[in-house]
């Protein structure tokens, strides 16, 4: 085999189940007959050799291997309409080729590696369709066969072809040259960030339009650039422009053939990536381009004999790729055909593809040119492929015609992303704050508009008051266009102020009180204010000339003496921090706030304009946030209760504010709302909330839901820059994924660096237009030029944020930059680090990034500070800690004099990857007696020189193994303390400071998972309304069943294959790992368990998508459509762990199920456990945990069943508010089946049999123990019983295990019968047994089964019962075998065949 | 499933090809038997070996315990299902795979 074929074969390899690597040709010849077709084309398979080749393989080599004579014949297929023809060749193209059998000798299985077919068509003539594997054919020799068919219909000789290995193909290394030909290299191998689960693939083929193509060919010869370069210069631009990058990369199939060899049959080609800059000096115009991508393509060519994937492993250990360098193929058939014969050919590559899209040239017979688009269909929906190939004319067009390469997309695609924009809304253009309010305090006149403190205003009141304060500015020759700044507390006097200020023509600018003084007088010097309003109660007011807000409001009102006002003149200044370190002014109009205060210009204000009465007033007065929950209520008729300082940080006495007169509307942040619910009085005062807006950063699902759910409040995110009034978008009640969609006259596109717009669904920078973009920033015409552009007619504001639009139209954030990165396997939004230590009082400007240290990777955050504020390096990490999760805690944070840029302004990352830091954890050495001895535990355990009292466990590269071993260690060093230590407390408190507190603590802490708080109205009425009338089992319908390459998971889906007519078809969710698909992962488990692997009815009866459920997008754009039933066996079933792993899982998981089964009305079956019945303190009254229970005053002391029990909590939360139809399975200890014993394939961690095993290498037991009994479900009985339970018609809770236990004598008496002895110990000798044991390395192993177990001293487990179950499977006729001496038998020489013990 | 041997010396070479389950394994638990006297390099050769079941992986155990005692042995050429189930069961850490 040649290179090529070498590399054909290993992809084989790969993936032998698709119908990769094949392409295929369909040739109409209208004029012909079949018999005269099959014939010729049975003349050219003679002439081959490589149609007597056949693929075997020798160990891991495969080889050719050629046959005497072709192989398979020219068959000739019924004849049909040219539609049916089409449809079935189609359909070829979908399906892998056949395979023919194992040989049966050498274990070989042979690919059939063509077909070839004729169709005849009712309409006369023929198809004939010949497909190839890739292995023995390429594109130009394709064309080549097609040239041999019309050559012998047409009766000429066919000259024999016989394959020979190129001379080319040469061994010689020339990695340098990749590595110098991808330097400096900028690009994005794929445009669209969303992909769907979709595995099919589409094309579509247009022609290159005549007079296009004449224009084209003129350029050719003008410039002196062949066409194929100018075609590929096209895709090029396109590639650069939809990814807002300076370089193209694309994969280029080239020919590597010998000059005898181009009439030979045979695969020649090898794949290079070709990488070309489209903007600067060497692509200042199109000709320009078309000679740099012709440079570009053949200096590639000269290098494509090292083989594609030589090519591949060089780039990604030069860190110039992650993964592939384009999902972008290009190829050109360059072949024109010799015939008088009719005919027209259609090559496809579908069979071959895996990437993005593929765009292919070939000549028509009349010598036009067509272009093919072959789309995979998980990212190009068809109207996204025409938008490509519009675009690529768009750009050919503008290129051959201006030499210009600025266009991006074609007319139609122009049209769709530059039409998204919130309904239109007329808005009188004499509307501005002055005659908005008054329209408003005649409406409204006698109503209470603020409340501050103990004081009131109404409509009518506040209305003479500010015109007061208006006149009195006036006659202070306050003028339209003056900027007059106020700086008061959160009294009575604000509003009228603001409105006041606003009524003389003015435009005010907010200063906080708390803002330093030198921040103070830059702002008045920068601002030109004409003054400053005032009160003597403002303590920093003292050093400042200003103006007595009390003075203002003696004046007597003129009316006649205020102004008239424009809409279009500013109304207010905020001052922002700029990235200089010196903030700036932004100026907005009163058209801005006329169109954001509109009752129908969003959700939210629909909502609240129609439905509340008030809101509380909490945000800053400098952030434009405040303007908001100021002018929405005001405007429209509700009261404002100004909240005072102290209601902007404490959750009591917000909740009071809330209370005091009955508002319903609050602005939070997210943040501030999660800190808050922890507040008794708080979470009461919410339950008078009606809508929430919960803008200002990411809000967080959990939340939603959990004010959704708890207290029925409408909850809304915003987004929007200071600069475009307030906000641009804003979501529907609940939507916590997207930012949303626009508002009322308001636009949203998104253009690349050069100001274009990317296609719609790609990334691209956020640019707002419409009635809210602002007037500039004050003082500084060249920041206003750089942000505010004016883009084909329209103004608009370049926000610096990206984003990108989903099919819907609502929009989906993506910070600054891409700026998502994994640490640890932890993905980690570097925008969402940095949005919190921006935060920090003083920090200007910031970035994160992470950087290699000693060989592991650490969170470094870089920040500025202003001149006016020192930052506290400790009190910045303090901040951080208390906003993000520990691992989102940066581990350096180092402060610069200024934040390197590069040279259009932005973060330089390369800089900061080379800003030298320095990384020593923080040492908090221990004093006393006991932190010694702690750190010294911890230092022998991590075999560390030094563990300080702060030094995390795992951080320093602990594991559960070694959490053994330390936990030993303690108890030796420490030798009584107050508590006793357990196993799961290494994970709970990591750091011996905080073990420490942990183990000398006064009492323990029982409230580690307080679910006494939880809201549990309609849980026990819900669960108990379901009691078993006689039943039948009924069908499931499809079923989507996710876990199912876990033990429970693959018995489920074995058992609904096997008893097909229960439900459709089974949808398995389950995720890829490493280079094994879902599917080969869920099939090798069906094989491990079932020896089956149910393949047949693959695709027809099941399938398997990958994914997993902690990731909300699989179920959005009903990627998974049409499910019935919902089982839920995926779990994180790890009882100890560190991180936040078991509630992505168990419980945010089954939020995502939620939603998604709320919108499809499947039922949702969710498999729980029966630990969630928990425990109580010893001598507590008598309780039993049945069917109908969930919370009967329970304590939960462990993570893991923690996580399922909020998952139990969040199901029936939704079945009782939302109608969710939902089924609980609660199962118990999980072991062997019941048909053979055949236990779990992860042995290891199911903590009964590591239990079970220590006793067994110990060699001994306690007595207790002995005389105990263990609840005992086998596995397929189990899987059984819920498939069954499920698809009966009552909804609510089970209890899934059988009836009776298994006594533990019975299993030591088994292992005898293998070998294995076990002396049975009194309790007190065993324990002392064990306390020998912990002595030596050999004695921890053994007994490390016994450390899982969690001992609870004064707790006891509740007991359960399941008479309700037990009753509902007899009458389905099902139920639990006895547990033989058999089965146990069966069972623990299942264990010992897999050297368990 | 196939089973091909080739034995040089002391070594001994098994291929296997297909698919190891309850009705193949017996067939392999066979060729073990009999031809392991005097075997002090085996190799396993599962270049072509599909699928691997419950039952199949018992055999593995078997062997390996039986050169245990003679000698040493080596898992060769095993495909990323096959290695996925190795790494699960931790056999990974009983055989040697190479």
């Amino acid at each position: 085999m040649n290179l090529s074929q070498r590399e054909i074969a290993l992809a084989q390899q790969a993936r032998p189940q698709s119908a990769q690597n094949t392409i295929s040709l369909e040739l109409h010849l209208p004029n012909c007959t079949p018999q005269t077709v099959k014939e010729a084309v049975d003349r050219v398979l003679d002439s081959a050799d490589i149609f007597a080749a056949s693929l075997q393989r020798d160990g891991q080599e495969w080889q050719m291997v050629y046959g005497e004579q072709k192989l398979y014949a020219c068959s000739v297929w019924e004849t049909c309409t040219m539609e049916q023809a089409e449809n079935q060749m189609t359909s070829l193209n979908r399906s892998p080729m056949d395979i023919i059998p194992e040989d049966g000798i050498s274990g070989n299985i042979e690919k059939q590696l063509y077909q070839a077919v004729v169709i005849p068509l009712l309409e006369g003539g023929v198809y004939l369709y010949v497909r190839f594997h890739h292995v023995i054919i390429d594109g130009y020799g394709m064309s080549l066969f097609v040239q041999k068919v019309l050559d012998a219909l047409s009766g000429k000789e066919i000259e024999e072809s016989i394959f020979s290995n190129s001379a080319q193909d040469s061994e010689a290394v020339m990695d340098d040259f990749w590595q110098h030909y991808f330097a400096d290299a900028d690009f994005e191998p794929s445009i669209f960030p969303e992909i769907n689960a979709e595995t099919d693939f589409d094309s579509i083929t247009r022609p290159v339009p005549d007079a296009l193509m004449r224009e084209i060919e003129a350029f050719s010869r003008r410039e002196n650039v062949s066409v194929p370069y100018i075609m590929a210069s096209a895709y090029a631009v396109y590639l650069a422009q939809a990814s807002g990058k300076p370089d193209a990369v694309f994969l280029m199939p080239r020919l590597n053939r010998m000059p005898e060899q181009m009439n030979t049959l045979g695969c020649y080609t090898l794949l290079v990536p070709v990488r070309v800059r489209t903007a600067g000096a060497e692509a200042d115009s199109f000709a320009a381009l078309c000679r740099a991508m012709e440079l570009a393509s053949q200096e590639a060519s000269a290098h494509k004999n090292v083989g594609f994937d030589r090519i591949l492993s060089v780039l990604r250990e030069d860190g110039s790729i992650s993964d592939v360098p384009s999902e972008y193929v290009f190829n050109f058939y360059r072949f024109q055909y010799h015939t008088d014969l009719d005919y027209s050919v259609r090559f496809s590559v579908a069979g071959d593809m895996s990437n993005h899209m593929t765009f292919s040239l070939f000549h028509d017979k009349g010598g036009g040119l067509n272009m093919r688009f072959d789309y995979h269909k998980s990212v190009y929906t068809r109207e996204r492929a025409i938008h490509f190939s519009d675009a690529i004319c768009a750009i050919l067009c503008q290129g051959v015609q201006e030499n210009a390469l600025s266009q991006t997309i074609g007319a139609e695609e122009y049209q769709k992303v530059t039409s998204i924009r919130g309904k239109q809304i007329a808005i009188e253009d004499n509307l501005t704050i002055p005659s908005l309010f008054r329209l408003a305090s005649d409406r409204y006149t006698d109503r209470p508009a603020v409340y501050a403190g103990d004081d009131m205003l109404t409509f009518a009141e506040l209305d003479m008051l500010s015109d007061q304060i208006a006149c009195a500015l006036v006659l202070r020759d306050v003028k339209p266009g003056d900027y007059v700044a106020f700086m008061l507390k959160r009294n009575i006097h604000l509003i009228p102020t603001i409105l006041g200020i606003a009524k003389s023509g003015a435009a005010f600018i907010p200063i906080d009180p708390a803002y330093p003084s030198e921040r103070i007088s830059y702002i008045m010097e920068n601002s030109c204010a004409s003054c400053l309003i005032s009160s003597p109660d403002v303590p920093i007011s003292q050093g400042c000339d200003y103006v007595d807000v009390n003075v203002l409001m003696q004046q007597s009102v003129v009316r006649r003496l205020l102004p008239e006002i424009r809409q279009e003149q500013p109304a207010y200044m905020i001052y922002t921090s700029g990235t200089t370190g010196r903030p700036k002014g932004v100026m907005l109009s009163h058209k801005g706030i006329a169109n954001i205060v509109h009752p129908d210009n969003n959700p939210f204000n629909r909502d609240i304009t129609q439905n509340c009465h008030g809101i509380v007033a909490i945000g800053s007065i400098c952030f434009d946030i405040s303007l908001f929950e100021l002018f929405v209520p005001l405007m429209n008729g509700l009261f404002v209760e100004l909240g005072s300082e102290k209601a902007m940080v404490d959750a009591g006495e917000l909740a009071a504010a809330i209370l005091r007169h009955g508002a319903d509307v609050l602005h939070c942040t997210p943040s501030r709302i999660t800190a808050y619910l922890a507040n008794a009085s708080f979470a009461e005062a919410l339950g008078h909330v009606k809508a929430v807006l919960a803008a200002g950063e990411v809000l967080p699902g959990s939340l939603v839901k959990r004010l959704h759910h708890t207290y029925g409040i409408r909850i809304y995110n915003g987004y929007g820059p200071t600069e475009t009034t307030i906000g641009a978008t804003i979501t529907e009640a609940g939507d916590d994924l997207s930012i949303g969609r626009p508002i009322a006259n308001t636009g949203v596109v998104l253009l690349n660096g050069e100001g274009r717009s990317v296609p719609y669904g790609a990334v691209g920078e956020i640019c707002v237009y419409g009635n809210g973009v602002g007037i500039g920033y004050h003082l500084r015409p060249e920041e206003t030029a750089a942000k505010y552009i004016v883009w084909n007619g329209i103004r608009l504001y370049r926000t610096g944020d990206f984003g990108y639009f989903l099919e819907d139209g609502r929009l989906i954030y993506r910070g600054r930059n891409d700026r998502q990165v994994k640490l640890r396997g932890l993905r980690i939004e570097l925008t969402e680090i940095e949005n919190v230590m921006g935060a920090f009082p003083g920090v200007m400007a910031c970035s994160c990034i992470v950087r290699k240290i000693d060989k592991t990777d650490h969170l470094v955050g870089f920040y500025t500070v202003s001149e006016q504020e020192p930052v506290d390096a400790e009190k910045l990490k303090a901040h951080m800690k208390s906003h993000l999760t520990s691992y989102m805690v940066p581990d350096i944070l180092k402060e610069l004099a200024a934040m390197p840029q590069t040279p259009n302004g932005k973060t330089d990352q390369k800089a900061l990857m080379e800003e030298p830091v320095e990384y020593q954890r923080a040492y908090r050495e221990p004093t006393t007696e006991q932190e010694k001895l702690m750190c010294s535990a911890f230092e022998k355990t991590l075999e560390l020189p030094q563990v300080g009292l702060d030094d995390n466990f795992f951080e320093l590269g602990g594991d559960s193994l070694s959490a053994v071993t330390l936990v030993l260690r303690v108890e030796e060093a420490l030798k009584s303390p107050k508590n006793q230590m357990e196993f799961g407390d290494v994970y709970q408190y990591p750091t011996p400071a905080l073990l420490l507190e942990r183990l000398y603590k006064k009492t323990k802490s029982d409230k580690e998972y307080d679910i006494s708080i939880l809201d549990y109205r309609g849980f026990s009425e819900y669960l108990s309304a379901h009691t078993g009338n006689k039943v039948d089992s009924g069908y499931l319908g499809n079923v989507l069943l996710t876990g199912a390459t876990g033990y429970l998971g693959v018995h489920i889906l074995i058992d609904l294959l096997r008893r097909p007519k229960l439900c459709g078809k089974i949808i398995c969710l389950a995720r890829s790992k490493k280079s094994l698909s879902a599917r080969k992962r869920v099939s090798s488990a069906l094989f491990y368990y079932a020896e089956e692997d149910f393949s047949h009815s693959y695709g027809e009866k099941w399938e398997v998508v990958e994914g997993d459920i902690t990731q909300p997008g699989l179920f959005l754009q009903n990627q998974i459509g049409g499910i019935d039933t919902i089982i839920n066996s995926a779990a994180n079933v790890a009882h100890f762990s560190y991180g936040n792993t078991l509630e992505a899982i168990n419980t945010e998981g089954v939020n995502n199920l939620i939603r998604y089964a709320l919108r499809e009305n499947a039922l949702l079956c969710q498999i729980s456990t029966i630990s969630i019945a928990g425990m109580t303190e010893k001598g507590a009254v008598q309780e039993y945990f049945d069917e109908s229970d969930f919370y009967i005053g329970q304590e939960i002391h462990n993570k893991y069943i923690y996580s399922k029990y909020m998952a139990e909590y969040a199901l029936l939360r939704a079945a009782v508010d939302e109608g969710l139809r939902i089924k609980l399975m609660r199962v118990g200890n999980l072991q062997g089946r019941i048909s053979d014993g055949e236990f779990q394939m992860n042995m290891n961690s199911n903590a009964f049999t590591r239990q079970f095993a220590s006793y067994i290498k110990i060699g001994a037991v306690p007595q207790s123990v002995y005389e105990a009994r263990v609840n005992f479900s086998p596995v397929d009985e189990t899987a059984h019983n819920i498939v069954s339970l499920t698809s009966a018609p009552e909804a609510a809770a089970f209890h899934v295990y059988p009836p009776n236990e298994v006594r533990y004598a019975d299993l030591f008496r088994g292992m005898e019968r293998l070998g294995y002895k076990t002396a049975i110990l009194p309790d007190e000798k065993f324990d002392a047994l064990l306390q020998e044991l912990k002595q030596t390395d050999e004695g921890r192993g053994q007994m490390e089964g016994l450390f899982t177990k969690e001992s609870m001293g004064a707790y006891r487990e509740i007991p359960v019962q399941q008479q309700y179950t037990n009753q509902y499977l007899k009458e389905l006729s099902e139920g639990w075998s006895t547990v033989t001496e058999d089965y146990i038998n069966k069972y623990l020489s299942a264990l010992d065949g897999m050297g368990y013990f | 499933m196939t089973i091909e041997k080739k034995q040089e010396g002391t070594t001994l070479t098994v291929r296997l090809g297909g698919r190891l389950d309850t009705t193949t394994a017996p067939e392999l638990e066979a060729v073990f038997k009999n031809s392991l006297d005097g075997v002090e390099e085996l190799t396993i050769d599962m270049a072509a070996l599909d699928y691997l079941s419950s039952a199949g992986l018992r055999i593995l155990l078997v062997a390996q315990k039986t050169m245990n005692k003679q000698g040493s042995m080596k898992v060769a050429n095993v495909n990323d299902t096959v290695m996925e189930i190795f790494e699960v069961t931790g056999f990974v850490d009983i055989l040697t795979v190479i």
